[in-house]
């Protein structure tokens, strides 16, 4: 079984956001919704300022307090490493965004849409693609992952569940890098099998210094940081995004 | 492919863990090879399947979001584009990319890089605010009042005129083009055309004048095809159709002027370059002007400047500055130029500087940011010249190849003209000194030119050589010629000294320290940058980009930056400068099939002065009138897109009666291009403006007619390449989706709307010849776009020589182009049509080109030991003595002739613009944040839902001084617009209003806003069609978009300030005042 692990190269991630979009193309997620986020920062004052980036999807923690905390066994931790929601089992509780420490989950408020920036019902919509589906999803998001089968990605998920990044279940059980890393033009971000000693992840893990993110809790992430700076406290953070469109 | 194991051809583990070997031939994976290798790590689950990983569901193509034009795989399920990735055989998206003779089965789960704009190109293209019919206004102008009508309704009226606004009380005759076809003797054209240069070239008014009574003579029977038959270097009335373009590739181009130039026979076919970064081309081409008989005038000259420009090939160098340029935001940077950036950084290998008043996301990773003044990067790049020369640390021994042989001993690639003796007059240097006026002799040479054997002159150029004179030619490839750097003596009596003398005696103008005051920057920085750029051999480059050209003092900036270059002697060189290399589509190479030019049954000859006044000098025109004249003509420029409208307006030198654009927004694009929209709803000015475009967009909401277009996933191009891109292309863009618009017959076949349906349709109905039946010649017709197109694919496929050729598509990769396409109607994919359009020998090899979305050299073929192996490749000008002989029309002044420092801003008269002495005290920039391109992805949702709004960048010191705050509002006005308003409509502006970001990383005094929001057309305004409101939607016009305060030549009046030399339409030299709102 792999151990699956992401690794972020700070001093490649050039902050363009490119695996933001990845994510809300490949996942369809909601506005205002970024499983992946990229964190703009700005520090120093001028002529010595300097400007930075950190990408933040979900942690995959090894021990996931998301997990402990769930009443209905609906999050839970794959043999693989992965930290997935069972769309069936969610109630909705909105316990495991409270207890995550890096604010990774978000909530559900409406019925998924086909594309929740467009309402892909309209007339006027449908007829640019001449009365054919328009893009919403990978259409074959909709079914059960994993040795337990449990629906984890897609279109399943409802109104009233919690959802986050799933490290594109969909793409690395066949074999993909998850859309952010396939797409980062700075070849910022790195996935893998921890078990593997060729893997890009145990290369730049064995090369460079690595830290992850709120280590003093225990989290155990499976998401590993290298290079530049661990978060400043006199970062001021930029370029937020945050209003719905 | 036996591995595309079985059920359902789903790719296996094992196809990808074997893909591995295959891309880059085992050894050298690269990225491919890391996005693949995950692959061998992770467990399969037999029993799923991924469509969009299947090579069926794939179709290789090329981004227009924006130009960098990256390759694409977009993949498609029932019909519809599901997802966009990278192409992984496009050098644009992966460094080393798959090998081109990789079979696509095999990269299917290979998705390469994108930026987030490339990624969201789904929502632009099903954008619910597409157009699919033809559009005709039903109210005035811009009043956002339209009727649907028939497209052949449309091309009826375009072509025949008539009173076609009738039924909303407009009594005018429309001209059509039938009106305006008026000189249609290809043979009559072309003798007029050689009259016309002997005109031009008449220097004595009287015998001008002589000449144009013989003309009148000579042409009696035509003269009513003329524009002014008193001047006849006006042209025919043919010129009173224009057609202007915002962004236009290869293919369209070619199609196009085939309708414009070679079919109707119109000179007034413009593009957008100007509103880019004109002077940095321009600049560029006077640099590389050659020496060389000219067929056309009979003598030597200095022709063939090439309208391009240098790039770093960032992917060996190991020092960098970045002038004006943030190759991670904007500069053909994501996807092409960050990965070779960002690879050098994590190894290394490189360190870059930035000169920028804005700390951009490339700046975040400088090893130095000089936030120098706006308008004064060409007294920093005199000031690193002042350095260098002071402390000799040029390439001392590249500059003093005079000539290709002497290049040629050291293996280098080029050589310039820093040795080469200018002569000057009254203490002004002009032309070079030529061996005739040191009474040397003068070579008698001759030409073929068509059958005849023409005669002239070559009057050798010279240097000194340890103090004596040597006579040369600069592409000598035997005799060697070294020339003494610094020269300053007297010949003959003459005067002289080098260019590298000429130089460094504009570099000394000031000390090290004033330059340093003039920039707003330290000395030290200056000095260090120096020697940084100085301690990396050929390895280091000076990258530049708008920032440094869009000044009124753009040109000479640009020169300036790109003779740091060439003293260190980088160009051609692995790590120094690159240029561009194409496969050539055009069919002008020997071995490719189709010469597309040649293919036309009656091509004409288009003459006259065009709308812009381009590439041609005011002095040698009838209407020379002495200084100013009445508006700007530029001889050292072209595709001046600001000119082109208020020009309209003037009537300068012409009217003109019928104008189409395409993809194209010069009201929102350009700088004050507000002033735009006073011409473009005035009938009177434009009697006809018919727009093509994908949505009513914020200048086609002025137009008559808008007739819808394809998207960029719906139709073909060739995207072409960039300096910066090292290995040799032709991407191609090619139609992966069912088109948008309607259907409609032209030439008896079905086809969608689009610009070649309507270019069609109106060739059919004027009966223009090279379209339609035998449109090619005899037997060969041109009624489809793919007639047109897959030939040009063909002639890439064929390569640039015989032998060049791609191989032929196997039967298996047939099949797959077949099935890939499967969703295609028939109306743009006809297997059957495709073929015939460029016969069976070649179809096979148009199939195997566009199954990988264009041709790519192999990577290890782009360098040559420490050499790029795609080369420039001869002379370059640090001095020019065509600049130098050529004179401003406005005030009869010559151009400098050499990089020199010119204070920004200036008016059309070459006097100061000093908007800060009436209270405007910020100085207004503009930037690109990644995720946006100029006027068309403000309104994409998934970008907006990257930044829903931006931002009005203020320094923490100005904020507090003006008492503003993160998120309030604030208004830009100007000494031009001080209401801070776009004119949208009679009655209705929209206020230039925006949110402050407060922040550190700008220079105090500089305010900046991103490009590309603050629409007020694109779907965010409410539109009347056939009487029923088409709701817009608020979110596509949130922001501001600030370009209608820059600054209005106050000479002009209907223009923004521009760049006399190199043309460029001026963003960065205005003074605003921000002005808080209510929020
Ligand atoms: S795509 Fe890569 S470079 Fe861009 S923000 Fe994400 S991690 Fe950083
Ligand atoms: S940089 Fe982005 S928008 Fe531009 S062509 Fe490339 S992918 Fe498309």
């Amino acid at each position: 079984m792999p151990r699956y692990a992401m690794v972020v190269d700070l001093d490649r991630c050039m902050g363009c956001r490119a695996c933001m979009e990845a994510c809300k193309v490949e996942n369809n997620t909601p506005t205002a919704a970024f499983w992946m986020y990229v964190f703009r920062f700005e520090e120093g004052e001028y002529p010595n300022t300097y400007i930075w980036f950190m990408p933040r999807p979900c942690m995959h923690c090894d021990n996931p307090p998301c997990a402990k905390v769930c009443p209905v066994g609906a999050r839970y931790k794959r043999e693989d490493g992965l930290v997935a929601t069972d769309w069936d089992r969610c109630i909705g509780c909105r316990y495991c965004e409270v207890a995550c420490p890096y604010g990774v989950n978000y909530f559900n408020w409406k019925e998924p849409v086909r594309n929740y920036y467009l309402d892909w019902g309209e007339r006027d919509v449908r007829r640019v693609t001449n009365g054919q589906t328009p893009p919403y999803r990978n259409p074959d998001l909709d079914r059960p992952y994993g040795e337990e089968k449990r629906r984890v990605a897609g279109g399943g998920r409802l109104k009233g569940v919690v959802e986050k990044c799933t490290f594109c279940v969909q793409r690395v059980e066949e074999g993909l890098q998850p859309a952010c890393v396939a797409n980062c033009p700075a070849f910022a971000l790195h996935f893998g099998d921890l078990e593997d000693p060729q893997s890009s992840v145990s290369q730049v893990l064995g090369r460079k210094h690595s830290w992850r993110l709120l280590e003093e809790l225990g989290t155990e992430p499976r998401v590993y940081y290298v290079g530049a700076h661990p978060a400043h406290p006199e970062s001021r953070q930029i370029e937020e995004v945050k209003a719905r469109v | 492919m036996t591995e595309r194991n079985g059920e359902n051809g789903r790719i296996t583990r094992r196809q990808l863990l074997k893909a591995g070997a295959l891309v880059g031939g085992g050894a050298l994976l690269g990225q491919a090879g890391r996005l693949l290798a995950s692959a061998q790590e992770v467990a399969q689950s037999p029993a799923v399947q991924y469509p969009l990983a299947q090579a069926e569901n794939q179709l290789y193509s090329s981004c227009l979001m924006c130009n960098t034009g990256c390759g694409i795989k977009v993949k498609v399920l029932d019909g519809v584009a599901a997802k966009i990735d990278g192409n992984p055989y496009n050098p644009f998206n992966l460094v080393p990319h798959v090998s081109y003779k990789t079979a696509p089965h095999q990269v299917a789960g290979v998705d390469a890089p994108l930026c987030p704009k490339g990624q969201a190109g789904l929502l632009s293209v099903y954008d619910p605010y597409r157009l699919r019919v033809v559009l005709k206004r039903a109210g005035p102008r811009g009043s956002n009042k339209w009727r649907t009508i028939p497209f052949d309704q449309a091309v009826r009226e375009i072509v025949d005129g008539g009173k076609l606004f009738a039924d909303i009380g407009e009594d005018r005759h429309v001209p059509g083009l039938r009106e305006l076809w008026a000189l249609r003797d290809p043979k009559v054209a072309k003798e007029m055309d050689a009259f016309v240069r002997r005109i031009r070239a008449e220097k004595d008014p009287a015998k001008k004048q002589a000449l144009v009574r013989e003309f009148q003579q000579t042409f009696r029977d035509h003269l009513h095809t003329l524009i002014d038959p008193d001047h006849p270097d006006l042209g025919p009335k043919n010129n009173q159709f224009l057609y202007f373009w915002g962004r236009q590739k290869a293919g369209r181009t070619e199609f196009a002027r085939r309708f414009v130039q070679e079919s109707f026979g119109s000179v007034n076919f413009h593009g957008h370059t100007t509103v880019c970064q004109g002077s940095l081309y321009f600049a560029c081409k006077a640099m590389s002007e050659q020496y060389e008989f000219d067929e056309k005038d009979g003598k030597m000259k200095w022709t063939k400047g090439r309208k391009f420009y240098w790039q770093a090939d960032t992917e060996h160098s190991e020092f960098v500055v970045f002038v004006g340029a943030s190759p991670f935001e904007g500069n053909y940077g994501p996807t092409n130029r960050v990965p070779r950036l960002t690879e050098g950084l994590a190894t290394g290998r490189l360190k870059f500087a930035v000169v920028d008043p804005r700390l951009s996301k490339t700046a975040a990773k400088a090893w130095k940011w000089i936030p120098a003044r706006p308008g004064t990067e060409g007294a920093l790049a005199l000031a690193v010249i002042r350095w260098i020369l002071d402390h000799q640390r040029y390439d001392a021994r590249y500059l003093r190849n005079a000539n290709k042989a002497a290049a040629e001993e050291d293996g280098e690639p080029t050589w310039c003209n820093a040795t080469w003796l200018v002569k000057l007059e009254k203490g002004r240097p002009e032309g070079f000194l030529r061996a005739s006026d040191l009474g040397l002799p003068v070579q008698k040479r001759s030409q073929e030119v068509k059958g005849k054997r023409v005669e002239y002159e070559f009057d050798p150029f010279v240097v000194l050589r340890d103090g004596r004179p040597v006579p040369f030619d600069p592409y000598d490839e035997q005799n060697p010629v070294e020339g003494d750097l610094l020269v300053d003596t007297t010949l003959n009596g003459i005067r002289v000294k080098s260019g590298l003398q000429l130089l460094g005696e504009e570099a000394r103008r000031h000390s090290l320290q004033e330059w340093a005051e003039i920039c707003g920057v330290r000395a030290e920085d200056i000095e260090e940058l120096a020697r940084e750029f100085t301690s990396h051999g050929k390895r280091a480059a000076a990258d530049i980009h708008r920032g440094v050209s869009q000044h009124t003092n753009g040109f000479y900036n640009v020169w300036a930056w790109m003779t740091l270059n060439v003293l260190i002697g980088n160009l051609d060189w692995k790590g120094g400068m690159a240029s561009a290399k194409v496969y050539d589509p055009s069919g002008e190479k020997e071995g490719q099939p189709f010469n597309l030019k040649e293919l036309h049954p009656k091509r004409t000859t288009p003459f006259g002065v065009s709308i812009i006044r381009h590439e041609t000098k005011y002095e040698e025109s009838t209407l020379f009138r002495g200084y100013p004249a009445k508006r700007p003509w530029y001889p050292l420029s072209s595709d001046v897109y600001q000119e082109i409208v208020p020009s309209i307006g003037d009537a300068y030198p012409y009217p003109i009666k019928i104008a189409f654009l395409y993809m194209g927004s010069p009201a929102y694009s350009l700088p004050a291009g507000h002033t735009t929209i006073e011409v473009l709803k005035d009938p009177n000015k434009l009697p006809l403006f018919v727009a093509v475009d994908i949505t009513v967009g914020e200048t086609s909401m002025y137009a008559d007619y808008i007739l819808p277009d394809l998207s960029y996933l719906e139709r073909w191009e060739f995207q072409g390449s960039h300096p910066n891109m090292t290995v040799k292309v032709q991407p191609v863009r090619q139609p992966v989706i069912p088109p948008v618009p309607e259907t409609v017959r032209v030439f008896g076949e079905e086809m969608p709307i689009s610009l070649e349906a309507f270019l069609l349709a109106c060739a059919e109905r004027l009966g223009l010849p090279g379209f339609g039946k035998d449109g090619f010649g005899p037997g060969q017709d041109l009624r489809r776009p793919e007639d047109f197109y897959l030939k040009m694919v063909a002639n890439v496929a064929a390569g640039d020589r015989p032998g060049d050729a791609v191989p032929d598509a196997s039967d298996e990769e047939v099949r797959l182009f077949l099935q890939a396409r499967r969703h295609l109607p028939k109306s743009v994919f006809d297997p059957e049509k495709w073929k015939r359009a460029v016969g069976e020998a070649w179809w096979r090899k148009v199939v195997y080109v566009l199954n990988r979305g264009g041709r790519f050299q192999e990577y290890q073929k782009a360098f040559k030991g420490e050499q790029l192996a795609n080369q420039y490749g001869t002379l370059v000008s640090i001095y020019s003595e065509k600049v130098a002989k050529t004179k401003n029309s406005m005030t009869g002044k010559p151009f400098p002739g050499l990089p020199a420092y010119i204070p920004a801003p200036r008016d059309a008269l070459d006097r100061p613009v000093e908007d800060e002495k009436a209270g405007y005290d910020l100085h207004l920039i503009t930037y690109r944040e990644v995720s946006h391109t100029k006027s068309r992805t403000g309104t994409n949702y998934w970008l907006l839902a990257l930044l829903p709004e931006n931002f009005v960048l203020v320094h923490r010191q100005d904020a507090e001084r003006l008492g503003l705050k993160d998120g309030d509002l604030v208004r830009v006005t100007s000494a031009s617009n001080p209401d801070g308003m776009w004119p949208v409509l009679d009655g209705h502006s929209k206020p230039m209003v925006g949110r402050v970001r407060v922040t550190e990383g700008i220079r105090p005094g500089v305010v900046a806003f991103s490009l590309g929001h603050g629409h007020w057309a694109y779907g965010s305004v409410d539109l009347v069609i056939d009487g029923k409101v088409l709701k817009g939607d608020a979110r596509r016009g949130r922001g501001i978009h600030a370009n209608a305060a820059m600054r209005v030549d106050p000479v002009l009046k209907n223009v923004c300030l521009s760049d006399p030399a190199g043309a460029s339409a001026v963003f960065y030299d205005t003074r605003v005042k921000l002005v808080r709102e209510a929020s």
